[in-house]
């Protein structure tokens, strides 16, 4: 089926603004990450993902760096109506996506802690929940800046 | 493969039908639980009070379980709080309580879904 001029305008047009938005992690490159993974290791399996924001912080006598992450889990079919001056029904992916965090003990920058807030606030060590408590805290604290 | 407008349809159908299953918690919105709160702050936190509320007594531990639906994208599913001495213990699927370390809490919410079986009907 040969694209309408108008709907493929629409579609170089979305193409453009998500160069725009941060790239997102994908699960092949969490799938690379496990206790044993060096800090250079790290870097590099996140390396094509831009973090949305990261930061040090303290907490109980420890300093911590952690990151965060959009996480692209699936695609969700969009539609919309597109009139010009004809209407035609399109449809467009749309990404999904969660909050991912990284969490690395500093100065040493060893792999603590990975996963969604929901994953790592309930998980059964209570050092990594508490420590989650704290940090979605401070995440807090700086988007309201 | 459906034209455009049946899938149009069909969405719309879906949208309007999981309108009918009440308010639902959002992914984005289990981010804000942390153990340890109380039964009041996760329903002030998740702005919704849970559709069920029941206690458990298992083997000398009383658990408070409260029944949300979890928006899944077309479909929700059943999302459970536990709460321990009015401290939040655990939240998830049912699946994920299975695999969670804490046995006694997995056979308290078995309690929980079979009283709640037996409500229904």
């Amino acid at each position: 089926m040969k694209a309408h001029p108008s709907q493929a305008i629409l579609i170089a047009s979305l193409f453009i603004l998500a160069g725009c938005a941060p790239a997102a992690l994908q699960r092949d490159q969490i799938a690379a990450i496990s206790r044993n993974t060096k800090p250079t290791e790290l870097d590099a399996i996140l390396g094509k993902a831009t973090p949305l924001q990261q930061l040090e912080f303290r907490f109980d006598r420890g300093l911590y760096y952690a990151r965060t992450y959009n996480l692209h889990t699936a695609t969700r079919p969009d539609f919309t109506v597109l009139c010009t001056p004809s209407c035609m029904v399109m449809h467009i992916d749309t990404p999904v996506f969660t909050d991912y965090i990284v969490i690395q003990e500093l100065p040493s920058k060893k792999l603590l802690a990975w996963g969604t807030f929901d994953e790592l606030s309930k998980d059964p060590d209570t050092s990594i929940s508490t420590l989650l408590s704290m940090l979605k805290e401070h995440l807090a604290a700086l988007r309201r800046r | 493969m459906p034209s455009p407008n049946i899938r149009l349809l069909f969405i719309l159908v879906v949208s309007l039908l999981s309108g009918c299953l009440g308010p639902q918690l959002y992914h984005r919105q289990l981010s804000l639980l942390n153990k340890g709160m109380s039964p009041s702050i996760t329903i002030a936190k998740l702005g919704q009070e849970p559709r069920i509320v029941q206690l458990v007594d298992y083997q000398g531990r009383l658990f408070r379980f409260h029944r949300y639906l979890l928006n899944n994208g077309v479909l929700s599913d059943q999302y459970y709080l536990a709460f321990e001495h009015d401290r939040l213990v655990y939240w998830g699927f049912i699946y994920e309580f299975r695999r969670q370390p804490d046995q006694q809490l997995n056979e308290a919410l078995n309690l929980a879904l079979i009283r709640y079986d037996k409500i229904k009907k």
